[in-house]
């Protein structure tokens, strides 16, 4: 899938956080065939690793976030602060305004994605599945909208199918991504039928019991659906049709 | 004697100093770091001309796991 000028050469976007070591950190990346990893900025404490230096070591592209941030000014000063430590002009948008529900604020996704965006940005926004919103991401120039499929961290899958289609019909020219609440790998194909461009995840698998292996699945599971849909799938109907012909059917007059 | 908050914690400090001097006296390691003052993203290129003066916050910041 594309990111802005990057053709990624993968579909899964991986999230870096809560891996039992960095060794099974580093296998789920190579597992899953991820060429990006989604990282963080916290504050700077004594016994802070260089996780920059864990992160360099992958060879994926990095997508900072702005994860925890309640107010585009947050937002915003936490972008720059990625920027400058990342060395990157992408940045994945969340704007939140319920601890709760960690559901993305309108207003203010809106607010700092204009502004990061004349800042020079290329900015993931993090959103709910309501098209306006994906609608104002667009119009304001986002190359990428990344909706949520459900709660992040919920591994619920997709809340609502229907709303997440009409996003696809409605905005077929931009790279859309399901961002927050896979769970399964039956989710990604969920995602990928509805004609997304990819997912991007990080409970689903360091809440497995086994994440390497799960990170395999994922990759398995991406590959299989995208044969499926290159395969063309039948069209679904209402009625019956029987598989099996009826000339021939004994006892029939 | 004036008072800061860094990254939450309120401190004293003696002197008025500018950012790059303040850093070079409270972080040591060699973990890459940014910036903010008050708010506002500082880049490293400002650090020398940047002042601390009292009330502010200033938020020190590094690579981190997320997701």
């Amino acid at each position: 899938m594309k990111i802005y000028n990057i053709k990624l050469g993968s579909n899964i976007i991986l999230g870096s956080s809560k891996y039992p070591t960095p060794k099974i950190f580093q296998n789920c990346i190579k597992k899953s065939g991820t060429r990006m990893i989604t990282v963080a900025v916290r504050r700077l404490v004594p016994e802070s690793e260089d996780f920059l230096k864990i992160i360099k070591k992958t060879k994926c592209h990095i997508l900072p976030n702005t994860a925890g941030c309640f107010s585009a000014k947050e937002a915003i000063a936490t972008a720059e602060m990625a920027r400058e430590l990342f060395k990157t002009n992408l940045i994945k948008l969340e704007v939140i305004e319920n601890k709760s529900t960690l559901k993305p604020s309108t207003r203010g996704t809106i607010k700092a994605a204009e502004q990061l965006i004349d800042r020079g940005f290329k900015v993931l926004p993090y959103i709910t599945d309501n098209l306006n919103f994906a609608k104002a991401m667009e119009s304001l120039g986002c190359e990428v909208i990344m909706p949520w499929g459900s709660h992040i961290g919920s591994g619920r899958g997709l809340d609502n199918l229907s709303k997440l289609k009409i996003i696809r019909e409605e905005i077929p020219d931009k790279t859309l991504i399901v961002d927050a609440g896979i769970g399964r790998v039956s989710h990604i194909c969920q995602v990928m039928e509805l004609g997304f461009d990819g997912v991007l995840l990080n409970s689903a698998v360091v809440n497995s019991k086994s994440p390497e292996k799960f990170a395999e699945a994922l990759s398995i599971g991406m590959k299989a659906v995208k044969t499926s849909i290159e395969a063309g799938p039948m069209q679904q109907r209402t009625y019956a049709t029987a598989s099996t012909s009826n000339k021939g059917r004994p006892f029939s007059k | 004697m004036f008072k800061i908050i860094l990254n939450g914690e309120r401190i004293k400090l003696e002197k008025e100093m500018n950012l790059y001097k303040f850093l070079k006296e409270h972080f040591s390691s060699k973990v890459n770091f940014a910036v903010a003052v008050n708010g506002e993203f500082i880049s490293k290129s400002k650090y020398k001309v940047t002042s601390i003066t009292n009330g502010d916050e200033i938020e020190v910041v590094t690579a981190h796991p997320g997701g």
